[in-house]
């Protein structure tokens, strides 16, 4: 109360730590957090509609405009057909055909430069008015950095794709991508958590539940790298339950198969993982829900049982479907699932004292 | 209500509401393996008694043998058999559930522990559990009109409905006679409304369900969550008279089932959510818990039927409606004694109080 009455006063230094800037803070952050998982949906969308290697140059800065003229088009489609995906897939397309895929890449690119901005601008004014912690200043720093690293990293996996004989990017390096970016999401949504509740609330028991949610959460980590992969190697073409393919029993000679190029081994992975979530993670939505869990917890509960279900039937729709857009959503998901996990481990830091 | 509570007879009823439970089971196996037709007699006292010897089963074979279905699809006396049984032990179970409901009636009468009203209202129940045996009867009799290879879905399908509704008037009636009197809810007057509206979109898209397996329309559109590509199917209109579409036509009817079951899954989940926010007794809460799990569980099922084509997980799935259902049902009759927030507070606050 005393820190917001002073800093109403002109010339008065306002405590960076006071709850109103630390919320002013952690919005901020929560808004990038908001934004990292348009991204997510956004770069879902790039990849499935087959459209990442459609920009043949990586220019931090200039790149930001689209081709403003005919001629510009021209040049750029006139790049475009000369990489091998072009040649094998899109031979004969028009500059409209390559239009289309021109979009969501571009969209992705941009998408990615305006995070940067909303990162930086914002934080630079916070830290000249002095409404954030010192402490916080290097580790949003380096997470600024690892944000232009992230940059970095996709035009890595995007030249993977220009390799000869090469229709799409190289399944590992698009998984670095979206591992990277979930490491992103993970620092920035526990610093505003953090920010906004630097000091947990402790309470008596609930050990047990921690640990459940820790369990759940390393497991959907898993699930989901193992995810990356059957987007990375379109998995969900080797799907043929007639063939016992995908329906949930391992692949002849499983284990000893390629375990990250062999599209039935990953489809197993990323299932068998996927069920393994499924069941700690309604486990520990239920132990939440029983035990007089705060209701935060619960709340946390509730959102991870509703997302969990909600993830296992986007998931088994997107296999007998194929329908990519619901692959997308189920990437999208995902990312709920972890931000719902998230918020219960961060509540129950006080749990078990 | 001005009874007092009466667990034995509460009990009882839910051990009767279990009884359907397991005659649906009963019933729902004997279709599932193509049987519905096997048993073309029909003696209500004495048919507790099975074919003992040749000559018996020689003439139960020769009856079915008028069937439709059989001059289509012959097939060998000992497979005549191994279909007869699940058809008879379901026969059984409605016999035995009728001495589960006479014996104990006849006793509670004799010690005036029923009453006129409660009397009245069992007897209602047990009437049409008798009329739900004849229909079925004459059900098993439509096998002997020409062409006709399953159930007609006008017979189908009300025998499953009207089964869900014994069912569902025994376990209301059961949980009410062990807890007459509800101890006041104030403020979930809400929830309660939206466990209402979950039970009635349960019953309407168990309705379309029943039409679905009566129609046998899990043969077709089996792709998820499109309908073959559509998201309503061509040829939904096709028949004459337009209604006629919603009962008889297989693209319309598994459209509705489908559309129904996301609309009732979304519903039953919201409830679930305000139920177990809401402070309640941890029984209720439970009853919540396992509200979500079965609804859950139940779209899962239904995604897998389809898209599988397989006609022995549309029985698991319609087992598991019945649970569901009961779970629905559970939860609203908790929730009886709801109120609304702001009618309830000058009542409940003691004088003086702020």
């Amino acid at each position: 109360m005393s820190d917001t009455t002073l800093s109403a006063f002109p010339g008065t230094r306002p405590d960076a730590a006071s709850p109103a800037n630390r919320r002013l803070v952690a919005l901020w952050l929560f808004a990038v957090c908001f934004m990292i998982w348009v991204m997510v949906g956004i770069g879902g969308y790039t990849r499935d509609t087959g459209s990442g290697l459609s920009i043949m140059d990586w220019a931090p800065v200039s790149g930001t405009l689209p081709p403003l003229s005919q001629v510009a088009w021209e040049k750029l489609f006139a790049l475009y057909q000369t990489i091998p995906q072009y040649q094998i897939l899109h031979h004969g397309m028009g500059l409209d055909g390559f239009k289309a895929l021109f979009w969501p890449e571009y969209i992705h690119r941009l998408w990615g430069r305006l995070i940067g901005f909303v990162f930086f601008v914002p934080l630079v004014g916070f830290i000249l008015t002095r409404r954030i912690e010192a402490r916080l200043i290097p580790w949003l720093g380096l997470l600024f950095v690892m944000g232009g690293l992230q940059g970095a990293i996709g035009w890595f996996m995007v030249a993977s794709g220009f390799d000869p004989n090469s229709v799409a990017v190289q399944p590992w390096r698009l998984s670095l991508h979206f591992s990277a970016a979930m490491f992103l999401y993970v620092s920035v949504f526990w610093t505003a958590m953090t920010v906004l509740r630097p000091h947990p609330a402790r309470f008596g028991g609930h050990r047990a539940l921690k640990y459940w949610a820790f369990a759940a959460t390393v497991c959907l980590i898993l699930t989901m790298f193992a995810g990356t992969f059957v987007s990375g190697t379109h998995a969900i073409d080797a799907f043929n339950p007639a063939a016992g393919v995908g329906v949930g029993m391992p692949p002849a000679g499983y284990p000893h198969v390629a375990f990250f190029s062999d599209k039935a081994a990953i489809l197993f992975n990323h299932q068998s993982l996927a069920a393994l979530t499924v069941v700690t993670t309604l486990v520990t939505a239920v132990l939440a829900l029983r035990g007089n869990a705060p209701a935060p917890v619960r709340d946390a509960a509730l959102a991870m049982g509703g997302f969990v279900i909600l993830q296992f039937i986007l998931g088994v729709t997107a296999l007998v479907s194929k329908l990519l857009d619901v692959g997308v959503a189920h990437q999208m998901d995902a990312v709920l699932l972890l931000t719902a996990c998230l918020y219960m481990l961060h509540q129950l830091r006080g749990a078990g004292r | 209500m001005n009874a007092k509570p009466d667990r034995l007879l509460g009990n009882w009823l839910l051990l009767l509401a279990f009884m359907v439970f397991g005659m649906a089971a009963g019933g729902g196996h004997v279709r599932t393996i193509g049987a519905s037709f096997i048993m073309q007699s029909w003696h209500p006292v004495t048919g507790f008694i099975p074919p003992l010897n040749t000559a018996a089963w020689a003439r139960e074979f020769a009856l079915y043998q008028k069937t439709a279905l059989y001059q289509s699809h012959p097939i060998s006396l000992a497979m005549f058999q191994s279909l007869y049984w699940p058809m008879f032990l379901d026969r059984c179970w409605g016999r035995l559930m009728a001495l589960v409901f006479l014996i104990p009636f006849a006793w509670f009468t004799w010690r005036r522990r029923l009453g006129l009203k409660r009397a009245a209202w069992l007897l209602a129940i047990f009437a049409a559990g008798g009329a739900q045996a004849v229909f079925g009867w004459y059900l098993v009799r439509t096998g002997l009109y020409p062409n006709t290879l399953l159930p007609p879905a006008g017979w189908a399908a009300p025998h499953f409905i009207a089964a869900v509704l014994i069912f569902a008037a025994l376990l209301w009636t059961g949980l009410t006679w062990r807890n007459p009197t509800p101890a006041p809810l104030p403020g979930l007057a809400a929830l309660r409304g939206w466990a209402s509206v979950s039970l009635a979109l349960l019953l309407l898209t168990m309705c379309f369900g029943a039409l679905v397996t009566a129609t046998n329309a899990i043969t077709v559109f089996n792709s998820f969550p499109l309908m073959d590509g559509h998201v309503v199917p061509p040829g939904a209109l096709a028949l004459h008279p337009l209604w006629a579409n919603l009962l008889f036509n297989q693209a319309t009817v598994q459209f509705c089932h489908r559309a129904l079951a996301t609309l009732t899954a979304l519903t039953v989940l919201t409830t679930a959510i305000l139920g177990l926010r809401a402070p309640l007794s941890p029984g209720l809460r439970d009853n919540f818990l396992i509200l979500a799990g079965l609804v859950a569980l139940q779209y899962m099922l239904g995604m897998a039927t389809i898209v599988l084509g397989a006609a022995e997980l549309g029985y698991l799935h319609e087992l598991n409606a019945l649970l569901l259902l009961a779970a629905a049902l559970t939860a609203r009759h908790g929730l009886r004694g709801a109120q609304s927030a702001r009618r309830v507070r000058p009542h409940m606050l003691p004088a003086g109080a702020e």
